[in-house]
């Protein structure tokens, strides 16, 4: 009982950054366990993903596939799982927090009784009966410590806090055949639209490029912006007045009156920073301002601000960025 | 029909919580508590399917102690009808207020349980999809949109995945948690607040309806992030790049 | 005929009239009552299922309003054209009623005590005619005014303007039928007009009769019935008619005018815990929830429109109109169910912003504001708030500010700054009342910072409350949330209660009216003062010295809760003009300001229709050329700036204390 399994949810094409990361996670449970770690992925593209992961540090890769895994629903998923677990025994049962195991993990918890945690940050210690995480409470503002105390528990990870491990010797791939009647008689599934946004939601987003009336509107900043955001992997926010001049759509007000945002960045540009601004992102885990009003109220709230002119400045910044990430 | 809603009771959301001294647990002493926002919207997601059917009934639910009473009847004074009260004692992990919850369904059999996708303390978002595999039915998470079928034996759902927007339909009974998009919910005023102290809640202990087993998770410290400096005037771009990218900010 | 005829000065009534007219002017005159009296017992039955309100006006303050604003028609005038034309028609019917009235009094008088003529005779005859003359003529330019006033278009917007212009023509043909009759008598009675030649009295009659001069006497004996006819048979109509329509108001708008609650637009009417605990009922749902004396008021309606021309809301497209809402509740059932639907909908109730110019500027005093507050009430009681409404109410009861601010930093604007609390400084001479926009507005906070260097500079002995300070509630009462305003009031009644200061100083007229006018109900009475009052008094007692500049060219926004709600006009204009500010002053300004559009809660709403109300304040605050914008409220500037750059205009917005701040003198180095 010192090993690790990871599940990963296998759709079709590659495996996603967040899988990487989830094995890297996996590993870290794994060393702090004094065990190994096997990987088992699920669904239609866990025979083509199977491969790729074998080369990732795991003892061993286990597939399952089949007609009920062709498409994901929580209880197919959960149901798999406890059906592969039956037998094998197992100290940490991991995956990376998305959609997926939001809903089938603590399911599968239920099914299995065994304790969870959701979306650590870090791994603290796993010893025989102790399993310690830090975890983030009260929309990110403080770290808990987090104890379960159980022979097996389950344990999903923020993957944007975990390497992915590199490359290494190929693992044994075994592949799994699930059993009939996983699905509940009760659930169908209708369809999926695909998200039309290239960009991350406001809402959900890690970084946020907020512009303001120093943009002066769409033929002149805010192409500029735009750019910076796709560079980022941003969403683009605005402010009630860019909203109200009719240069972006109503969607993406941030403040009192709009959307209230927190996301890791929030880069505020050409924007004052009216409290009616504020209440809305004052929550932001870093703010970067770049205006060349020194006055400008945003500047008292911002971790690091810079004064300049943002007609330079961001294309400067964009420019810079996009040489870093190479 | 019947409509089971699950709330917790959460620090009112603009609450600034700090670390109580020895970094163990939380000082909640001048804060004040609400529904959990997310159980609001299921709160009100409830009320709307009644609207619509003209006849259900809303009873809602939650585990904990005396002080919990009061988002009950919050939520009553929204309109729900009637309220149960788990009275747990000792802090509770998600899996003993799941089983806990699922006595409570097993009792009332309701239709469909309405809960919020999280709660925004711990933030775990585990309790509603225990209880539902704890009941074995079915469940649709992170919904956008509710819609119950003419029949009224089905529920189609519209869920906010990573990938995009996903349609489920569901049997009843099931499970549904709420997101941020499904509703705006209604007020809950004074008046209402008036009428809903008239309704009834119905106070149960947790081992009158299960054994809910050994607290097996439980958090045993925390930690302040690291406390903001004081922001920089930086003196270039480039220092600015230098700066994110250092902090692994992007 | 007889010259004997003209021994007597007066004139035969009912001349001509044959008994079958008589009879059929009895009878229709009956009729017309009947009706009539029926109209105004069903309103008045309507009234009286509304809730019981005290009345508690003395007879001489009703007689003396009524002196003032019915008799003088002292409001009336404020608007220039239609002023004249209803003052006009008004003194004009006034004194041809009375007119009939003393020919009723001669004739049935004299019937009864057997003699040929009692008063109506001689120079009294004669006076009374060439009165009837005067104010007929009165009656008729008032009549031909207010069509051609129509016929022009501009601001007014009657509901319904055919019947609104049916009822001019309506009384045009009754005056000139009046007039023709008249005519026709004096050019045929008693032997023809050279036997009477003291009819010249009346003037216009004469000059009729003249024109008609050569014309058979049997011809103008059978028109003359004919034009009388008519005359009578309109005027029952009228009298028939007045319950039914805006005429009406000749009614029940004195009753309105004589019985009214004297209260300040900006001091809302508590409601009882108690009683909505015991009824369960909260706010205006039906009609029957309004009080009787509001349900009066809405029948005194004269559908003017002057609410609906000066509101900020009606007048950059909103769906609500004042007067609307008024009709609406006048014309609905007593028995439905509900007033609240798609007239009445929650985005005309949620788009007014309070300012009061509504009530400011009715004629015959309706309380729109009370109205619309009553039932934004019933909205907040079904939960119908939604949205960041919601968001603010709730923020306000929770965190005691609406933007949701932690409460231990309201104080943070003061660090550094050397600004005692009321425990270090225990009984100042003013506690400086910092307001949530000025501790926690970036903005608004530079205008507290000005206030404590004047405070400073003045040597006042003042003192702010701190951490302990919170919201008035003034947001959530606007917004129709009694039970927070209570809760936030009381807690801020305990607190100022337990202080002991000479007068509370803000900066914010919204925290003015709460405490100045809304407090005392609920037992907190202090003196308050808005810091334009006290910039103003510290300058001309002499104990803030400014430096003397070259003026700018300056203009004024008034603050609603300030000058319209507060009567304060006079001292921020003084205060800047000591500031170096040559005040030029908008169309709309001091009490007839028009409002920057953030009152009523609006400041939390969003403004998705029609124009943005702010910019069409800053569009009329332009035409003043203005360098300078100056306001007195933190909401005003908000509203103001985000006007301001909505246009990138380089003009500036500031405080009055920030402009003064800027004149102190420099402190000796």
């Amino acid at each position: 009982m010192t090993d690790t399994l990871i599940v990963i949810q296998a759709a079709s094409g590659e495996l996603g950054k967040s899988d990487l990361s989830a094995v890297g996670f996996g590993l870290e449970l794994a060393s702090a366990a004094g065990g190994q770690l096997d990987l088992l992925l699920l669904g239609p593209g866990a025979e083509a993903q199977a491969g790729p992961a074998a080369a990732l540090g795991a003892r061993q890769v286990f597939t399952m596939g089949g007609a009920e895994l062709e498409t994901y629903t929580a209880e197919v998923f959960a149901g798999a799982t406890a059906f592969f677990l039956e037998g094998r025994s197992y100290r940490c049962v991991g995956a990376a927090t998305n959609s997926a195991s939001r809903e089938y993990f603590p399911r599968l918890a239920a099914v299995l009784d065994a304790p969870m945690a959701s979306d650590v940050l870090e791994v603290e210690s796993v010893d025989p009966d102790r399993a310690v995480f830090t975890r983030a409470v009260f929309v990110g503002n403080l770290l808990a410590t987090v104890e379960l105390e159980a022979p097996r528990v389950l344990v999903t990870c923020r993957a944007s806090e975990f390497e992915p491990p590199p490359s290494s010797e190929a693992a044994p791939i075994e592949a799994v055949d699930a059993p009939g009647g996983l699905a509940h008689p009760g659930k169908a599934f209708v369809g999926i639209e695909a998200a039309t946004s290239d960009r991350p939601d406001l809402k959900e987003a890690d970084i946020i490029v907020s512009v303001g009336r120093g943009t002066r509107g769409p033929e002149e900043g805010i192409p500029l912006c735009e750019r910076l955001a796709d560079v980022l992997d941003a969403a683009l926010g605005a402010t009630r007045a860019v909203v109200d001049a009719g240069w972006m759509a109503n969607e993406f007000q941030i403040g009192q009156t709009g959307k209230i945002v927190a996301p890791e960045v929030y880069i505020a540009i050409g924007l004052s920073g009216s409290i009616q601004h504020l209440a809305g992102m004052r929550n932001s885990r870093t703010i970067v301002a770049i205006n060349k009003d020194p006055e400008a109220p945003i500047f008292e709230v911002a971790d690091f601000g810079l004064v300049a002119d943002l007609f330079d400045a961001v294309p400067e910044l964009t420019a810079a960025l996009e040489k870093r990430s190479g | 029909m019947k409509l089971l809603v699950t709330l917790k009771r959460t620090p009112q959301r603009d609450a600034r919580i700090r670390i109580a001294e020895g970094g163990d647990s939380l000082d909640l002493d001048n804060i004040q508590f609400e529904v959990n926002p997310f159980d609001e919207l299921a709160v009100e997601e409830a009320l709307r399917i009644r609207e619509t059917l003209g006849e259900a009934e809303v009873v809602v639910v939650t585990v904990g102690g005396e002080e919990s009473q009061q988002q009950l009847v919050s939520a009553m004074a929204m309109g729900a009808d009637r309220a149960v009260r788990i009275d747990g004692g000792g802090t509770l992990d998600s899996l003993q207020i799941a089983r806990a919850l699922a006595a409570v369904a097993a009792r009332e059999e309701p239709d469909l349980v309405l809960s919020g996708k999280l709660a925004v303390d711990d933030e775990c978002g585990q309790v509603p999809a225990m209880l539902a595999g704890l009941l074995g039915w079915p469940q649709a998470n992170q919904a956008s949109s509710i819609e119950l079928s003419a029949d009224g034996a089905s529920v189609t759902v519209v869920c906010e995945v990573d990938a995009g927007l996903e349609t489920l339909r569901l049997d009843l009974p099931a499970l549904v948690t709420a997101d941020l998009r499904l509703n705006e919910p209604r007020y809950a005023s004074l008046p209402g607040i008036m009428k809903a102290k008239k309704k009834p809640v119905e106070v149960l202990a947790i081992e009158e309806l299960c054994d809910p087993g050994a607290t097996r998770s439980r958090v045993t410290g925390f930690r302040a992030l690291q406390e903001k400096p004081p922001g920089a005037i930086l003196g270039s771009v480039d220092e600015l790049a230098e700066v994110l990218v250092e902090k692994k900010l992007i | 005929m007889s010259p004997l005829i003209a021994a007597v000065v007066t004139r035969e009534i009912l001349w001509n009239v044959p008994s079958w007219a008589r009879a059929l002017m009895y009878l229709l005159f009956l009729a017309a009552l009947a009706v009539c009296v029926l109209g105004i017992v069903r309103k008045v039955r309507a009234w009286r299922k509304g809730r019981e309100s005290g009345v508690s006006v003395s007879a001489a303050k009703a007689l003396g309003r009524l002196w003032r604003d019915a008799i003088l028609q002292a409001r009336i005038w404020r608007s220039g054209a239609a002023g004249l034309s209803h003052a006009l028609v008004f003194w004009g019917f006034v004194v041809l009623f009375i007119g009939t009235c003393i020919v009723a009094l001669e004739d049935y008088g004299g019937w009864l005590l057997g003699r040929e003529h009692l008063f109506f005779t001689g120079n009294f005859y004669l006076g009374v005619s060439f009165a009837l003359e005067v104010f007929g003529i009165f009656f008729l330019v008032g009549l031909v005014l207010a069509l051609a006033r129509r016929k022009a278009g501009g601001g007014f917007r009657p509901l319904n303007r055919r019947i609104d212009i049916a009822l001019l023509w309506l009384f045009l043909v009754i005056g000139l039928s009046g007039f023709v009759t008249e005519g026709l008598r004096i050019a045929a009675a008693g032997g023809g007009m050279e036997e009477h030649p003291y009819e010249r009295w009346s003037f216009v009659g004469w000059g009729l009769a003249v024109c008609l001069r050569g014309v058979e006497p049997a011809l103008l004996e059978l028109c003359h019935l004919a034009v009388w006819l008519l005359h009578m048979v309109l005027s029952m109509s009228f009298i028939a008619l007045i319950p039914y329509c805006k005429l009406r108001h000749i009614f029940f708008a004195p009753l309105n005018i004589a019985l009214r609650e004297d209260r300040k637009a900006g001091r809302y009417e508590g409601v009882s815990l108690e009683e909505v605990e015991e009824t369960g009922r909260y706010g205006v749902a039906t009609k029957a929830d309004f009080t009787r004396r509001q349900l009066l008021s809405f029948d005194a309606c004269t559908e003017c429109a002057r609410c609906q021309t000066v509101c900020p809301a009606t007048t950059t497209g909103k769906p609500l109109s004042p007067m609307k809402v008024v009709l609406d509740i006048a014309g609905a059932e007593a028995s439905a169910d509900s007033l609240h639907g798609e007239e009445i909908s929650p985005d005309v109730l949620w788009a007014c912003t309070s300012c009061g110019a509504c009530v400011e500027e009715c004629p015959v005093y309706i309380d729109q504001l009370g109205a619309i507050v009553d039932l934004r009430r019933h909205l907040v009681a079904e939960g119908e708030i939604r949205g960041s409404a919601q968001g603010a109410l709730r923020s306000v009861g929770a965190a005691g500010n609406p933007w949701g601010m932690p409460r231990e930093e309201r104080a943070s604007w003061s660090e550094g700054l050397d600004v005692p609390t009321i425990e270090e400084e225990p009984s100042p001479e003013v506690l400086f009342w910092i307001g949530c926009a000025g501790s926690y507005d970036r903005r608004s906070r530079k205008v507290t910072e000005a206030m404590v260097r004047i405070l400073k500079a003045a040597g006042v002995r003042f003192a702010i409350l701190g951490k302990s300070e919170c919201c008035t509630g003034d947001p959530a009462r606007r917004m129709g949330d009694e039970f927070t305003y209570t809760e936030l009031a009381g807690t801020n009644i305990e607190t100022l209660s337990a202080a002991s200061f000479e007068r509370i100083l803000t900066t914010c007229p919204h925290c003015f009216n709460a405490i100045a006018n809304e407090y005392p109900d609920l037992g907190g009475d202090y003196e308050v003062v808005h810091h334009s009052e006290f910039i103003e008094e510290l300058i001309s007692t002499g104990r803030l010295e400014l430096d003397e500049v070259a003026p700018i060219r300056g203009t004024l926004h008034d603050p609603c809760y300030l000058a319209r709600q507060n009567d304060v006009v006079e001292a921020p204009r003084s205060a800047l003009r000591s500031a170096g500010l040559e005040v030029v002053e908008p169309e709309q300004s001091g009490k007839e300001g028009f409002c920057c559009g953030a009152g009523g809660g609006r400041m939390w709403m969003e403004e998705d229709t029609g124009e943005r109300i702010n910019s069409e304040r800053w569009r009329q605050l332009q035409e003043t050329e203005p360098e300078t914008v100056a306001v007195g409220c933190p909401f005003c500037m908000t509203m103001m700036t985000d006007a301001r750059d909505s246009v990138d205009s380089p003009v500036e917005v500031k405080d009055i204390a920030e402009l003064v701040a800027e004149r102190l003198p420099a402190s000796p180095s």
